[in-house]
């Protein structure tokens, strides 16, 4: 019973104007995150490049930031923020916490985290869990991202801990795009690498400021040619490697070269006796 | 590639041939920038079709001249000092008692006249000029243009290295077989010209190195108010005033006295450098442009005229300020971006060779044309497209923000 009245008494008495206050601060906190959240994302979309990298990365901070003054600005109406009193408060807080929302809590706080280590930003291409796609919100809770079929993924934060988290680009504008080409071992290989390595400097699509390769590895069934180039804009990604395959395609049937044929093997159809 | 400190101008040779390291890019004033700035976030605010802020009244009230007005006003660019200032830089070129470089290249910007000087200079020497291979022999991969190729002894010019290969992947072979001949000494002496948007390509696909590469020095205030003076002087003597609609300033010195009786006091030309990064066609383009007079100004009967069509006011010729610069057309932008890239990078190209080059259909690439000409963006003659000297300030900006790859100039 003590232990009770200690905790109600760290709380203020709170006077009209002080209630009024918390729901002023908590209302412009909440109108302030939608009007960043949206205005930033919108203007992201006006401009490319790094530019939109920067002010989709910019989103989350200034979320946090304005989380963070909000709460600075309504502790002091609740309690009396001296150390004893903010400690009995957290302690308490958390205990009621770690039991009842222990995961959605855990996301929060992954989610806190992965403000400061950033291991995803807006506009990064992530994989998790087999999931690939454009970071595009990154929410208290969750991160959404939305893949290149158009369909939106909510991976909690919580997955941070314990997951790996596969990213493309690591808040840069250079993302490597690979094309893959598979070829009948009898051919000239050096006039193929050439003429590969001439295929993604005609792309239109080529980031040419990044290094263009051609990695090779033979395989029992035949050449294995990995054409490896970085696009103007990450969202490209799909049709710059469309566009190296096509283009590919074509001069590696220009030159005689021809692709690998994998023979179908006759599958074992009857019941071992 | 430097850019020019206000207030640090010295006086130049008008024409001058520089290394690629000593081409200074003139800046525009402070505020001029900050205008450009804000304007430029304006309109990304408001939408990309958003027009510009309409000119001064006065401006209305202004009168254009005719074609052949202007035509005497401010007639096309005479290159042959640019052939004189090249002569002069390679005045030990070619000897071979001094084992000079074999091959010095000549790199411009578009509408810079890096193919006329050349020529000129060609002719100057009476040095045979060697012409491009056609597309079908660039995508042939054809050896036969080597053996057009003049022999060892003789000095030759290449006019146009940018007309030589084709962004495909069966284009590049012609041209870097001659960079293997040319640059090892098998060819001999050559004067190579290349526009700068095709060098910035070859730079980043092979990186070959550059000895003796040179370019011709940025028209900055101080080289266009000189050229404006002369070309006026030589062409209308006698008109007494160039003056900036928006402040009255004049911009040109006095044009018929040797003392300047009137100094040049408006930021006209400042701007215009700027505007045109330096380069005469593009700078000239704007001028010729920008140049209209008062209606009810009785201009004096031109005695050459066969038409009696009178060409020259009495006192003053009006330069409307802010350029009308185009505005890059609402669209689907990669289109845009694509094609626009394209025809920098071959200083020109048919509507045939686009589709063959770009993963867009004829029709695409035809109504992304059509839609850019309506913009003033692009213009075509004998059904080549090439991007307008009005248009290409505002066209490599576009790309440089869409983080395409530009020149260095």
């Amino acid at each position: 019973m003590n232990s009770d009245r200690d905790i109600a008494g760290i709380f203020n008495d709170l006077s009209q104007t002080a209630v009024i206050n918390i729901i002023l601060v908590f209302a412009g906190a909440l109108l302030l995150i939608a009007v960043t959240q949206k205005t930033l994302s919108w203007l992201a979309n006006k401009v490319s490049g790094k530019y939109r990298l920067y002010l989709l990365a910019s989103v989350p901070l200034l979320r946090l930031l304005i989380i963070v003054v909000s709460i600075i600005l309504i502790v002091p109406q609740v309690i009396e923020p001296t150390v004893a009193n903010m400690v009995a408060l957290l302690g308490t807080a958390g205990l009621v916490l770690g039991f009842a929302l222990k995961d959605y809590v855990s996301s929060m706080i992954a989610g806190i985290v992965a403000l400061y280590e950033m291991p995803y930003r807006p506009g990064d291409w992530i994989e998790v869990d087999g999931a690939y796609g454009e970071v595009k919100q990154i929410g208290m809770r969750a991160v959404e991202i939305v893949t290149p079929d158009d369909t939106t993924v909510i991976i909690p934060h919580l997955k941070l801990w314990d997951q790996l988290f596969l990213n493309a680009n690591h808040g840069g504008p250079y993302l490597m795009c690979v094309a893959d080409f598979y070829l009948n071992p009898r051919h000239d290989p050096v006039r193929t690498k050439q003429a590969l390595h001439d295929v993604a400097l005609s792309s239109p699509f080529l980031q040419m400021e990044k290094p263009v390769s051609v990695i090779v590895s033979e395989k029992p069934w035949g050449t294995h040619y990995r054409l490896k180039a970085y696009p103007i804009d990450l969202r490209q990604q799909f049709h710059f490697i469309t566009d190296l395959t096509l283009r590919g395609k074509s001069a590696l049937t220009r030159l005689g070269t021809e692709f690998a044929m994998i023979p179908a093997v006759p599958q074992e159809t009857g019941k071992s006796i | 590639m430097a850019e020019a400190s206000q207030g640090n101008e010295k006086t130049q040779p008008l024409w001058q041939m520089v290394s690629l390291a000593d081409y200074t890019l003139p800046t525009a004033p402070a505020r001029e920038a900050a205008v450009k700035g804000v304007t430029a976030l304006w309109r990304l605010i408001r939408g990309k079709d958003s027009k510009q802020v309409s000119p001064e009244k006065a401006e209305d009230q202004l009168r254009t001249f005719s074609e052949t007005q202007l035509s005497r006003l401010s007639p096309a660019i005479d290159w042959h000092p640019g052939a004189k200032s090249l002569e002069i830089k390679l005045a030990d070129w070619p000897d071979k008692k001094k084992q000079n470089i074999p091959i010095r290249f000549l790199i411009g910007p578009p509408y810079g006249g890096h193919t006329d000087i050349l020529r000129l200079w060609a002719k100057m020497h009476g040095v045979s000029i060697i012409e491009p291979p056609v597309p079908e022999q660039i995508l042939a991969q054809d050896k036969n243009w080597f053996s057009d190729l003049p022999d060892h002894d003789r000095p030759w010019v290449l006019p146009s290295l940018e007309h030589c290969y084709l962004r495909h992947a069966d284009g590049l072979t012609v041209v870097r077989r001659f960079f293997e001949r040319a640059l090892s000494g098998r060819l001999g002496f050559g004067l190579v010209g290349c526009d700068s948007w095709a060098w910035s390509f070859f730079q980043k696909v092979w990186s070959f190195p550059q000895p003796g590469a040179i370019t011709l020095q940025a028209f900055d205030s101080e080289r266009l108010k000189v050229y404006f003076r002369e070309l006026t002087l030589s062409s209308v003597p006698g008109l007494l005033r160039f003056r900036d609609s928006h402040s009255g300033g004049d911009i040109l010195p006095a044009c018929d006295t040797e003392k300047e009786a009137t100094p040049a006091t408006s930021p006209f030309l400042k701007q215009l450098a700027a505007q045109s990064r330096g380069i005469l066609g593009v700078a000239w383009m704007h001028w010729r442009n920008s140049l209209c007079a008062e209606p009810n100004e009785t201009p004096d009967p031109d005695p050459h005229s066969e038409t009696g069509e009178h060409i020259v006011p009495k006192n003053t010729i009006w330069l409307r300020a802010g350029f009308e610069e185009p505005s890059i057309p609402a669209g689907p932008n990669q289109d845009i971006a694509f094609v626009l890239h394209c025809l920098l990078f071959h200083n020109g190209l048919s509507v045939d060779l686009l589709a063959e080059l770009l993963p867009l259909s004829r029709g695409e690439i035809t109504s992304t044309l059509l839609l850019l000409k309506s913009g003033s963006l692009v213009e075509a003659h004998n059904n080549v497209w090439r991007v307008s000297a009005l248009g290409y300030p505002v066209i490599r900006q576009f790309l440089k923000n869409n983080d395409y790859m530009v020149d260095l100039f």
